[in-house]
């Protein structure tokens, strides 16, 4: 599953890289893979507001956190497809994935995996009813993100 | 201006404690909020932030009801005031003079534009927030970071112009701002009455109002 979404991620690139694939991607071609991936995680970010919003309230309400935290695990297992192969940092284009991701891929898929996880344990909570266990378990949430982005994302 | 042989300078109370309080704290958590931000350490940031939102709230209170030097009702003054002290023409100032009037009001506001924009801020993973992030879109959280930012900049040129303003009056005009900022006193030849001091019962009620109500705002503006 995860090897067919980094494949199809390979073929997009392949596709940039035109008929013949003698040339490597325009930039332009790069950074539209790169803002596609950017808004993917403009995504994550929402529903992870959405989490948070609901936790701090003093009556959560579950269900949205639950939707929340599935799209954040279907995105999440998503992650390692938006990144193929010479789509890093490079004249012309605009990102802040360090080279170490591909250095790293096994580390790397780890890492999202453990966000889609951290995002699954928070559905399963709440799917559960148990506001207690929402709560610990949403308390995880930054945590996957922070393993990821410091180590394979630009600090600004 | 001042002379040597002036005759009998006396030494009067300039700035109350209250004042030179909130005056050197800013300094301080300016520095501390900047590092805290660098490094990483965002909690201490926010709480850092909540005690500057405290501290500028009493601020304004002291600004309405304090000691005379520190009301805005006495340093705030239209561009005639300013444009005639700028010439010279204007009579001895006690305490903020019309010019320097704009550095406070712009520093001040600056400075609560930015605590403001900050509790609306959220980082771009959408987990570490101010507490009133809660209550906007994603989009307007994310551009709050870009804005606090932003503003932070401008605070620290604003810093700039008011450090650089100060020596101008240390080297050139010979008058000794810090000094008075430290110890409330300043001495002074001319027959002024001196400013009045607010009690210090007053300052404890704007010290208590101010808390709770940085405490509310860190609270997600819940009891």
């Amino acid at each position: 599953m995860r090897k067919a979404a980094m494949f199809l991620g390979g073929l997009a690139l392949a596709g940039a890289y035109g008929a013949l694939g003698a040339a490597p991607p325009s930039p332009d071609a790069v950074q539209k893979i790169v803002d596609t991936r950017v808004a993917h995680y403009k995504e994550i970010g929402k529903a992870a507001k959405g989490i948070h919003d609901e936790v701090g309230q003093d009556q959560p309400d579950l269900a949205a956190i639950q939707a929340n935290a599935r799209v954040i695990e279907a995105l999440a297992r998503q992650i390692p497809s938006w990144f193929p192969q010479g789509t890093g940092q490079q004249p012309g284009v605009k990102t802040e994935a360090l080279p170490v991701i591909w250095e790293q891929v096994p580390t790397f898929k780890q890492r999202a995996a453990g966000l889609a996880g951290a995002a699954h344990q928070i559905a399963a909570a709440a799917a559960s009813g148990n506001l207690d266990a929402t709560k610990a378990a949403a308390a995880n949430l930054g945590g996957a993100c922070k393993a990821c982005h410091d180590t394979f994302r630009e600090k600004k | 201006m001042i002379r040597d042989d002036a005759p009998a300078r006396r030494s009067i109370k300039l700035w109350d404690l209250p004042l030179r309080l909130v005056h050197w704290s800013l300094v301080v958590l300016l520095a501390g909020l900047w590092w805290t931000w660098r490094a990483g350490r965002i909690e201490l940031h926010e709480q850092l932030g909540y005690v500057t939102l405290g501290v500028l709230l009493f601020r304004l209170y002291w600004g309405l009801v304090g000691s005379s030097t520190a009301r805005f009702s006495h340093f705030v003054k239209g561009p005639r005031e300013i444009a005639a002290y700028i010439r010279g023409g204007s009579p001895l100032q006690v305490g903020h003079n019309p010019l320097g009037a704009l550095s406070v009001l712009l520093l001040l506001g600056l400075m609560i534009v930015e605590v403001g924009v900050g509790l609306f801020a959220q980082d771009i993973d959408g987990i570490e927030a101010g507490p009133l992030a809660q209550y906007v879109s994603y989009d307007a959280a994310d551009a709050a970071r870009g804005w606090h930012a932003l503003l932070f900049n401008l605070i620290l040129a604003v810093v700039a112009v008011h450090v650089l303003a100060i020596l101008f009056y240390l080297v050139v005009k010979r008058d000794n701002l810090v000094g008075p900022m430290i110890t409330g006193r300043k001495r002074i030849a001319e027959e002024i009455q001196p400013p009045a001091m607010a009690p210090f019962t007053r300052a404890l009620i704007g010290i208590a109002i101010s808390v709770f109500l940085s405490w509310w705002v860190s609270r997600g503006l819940r009891l």
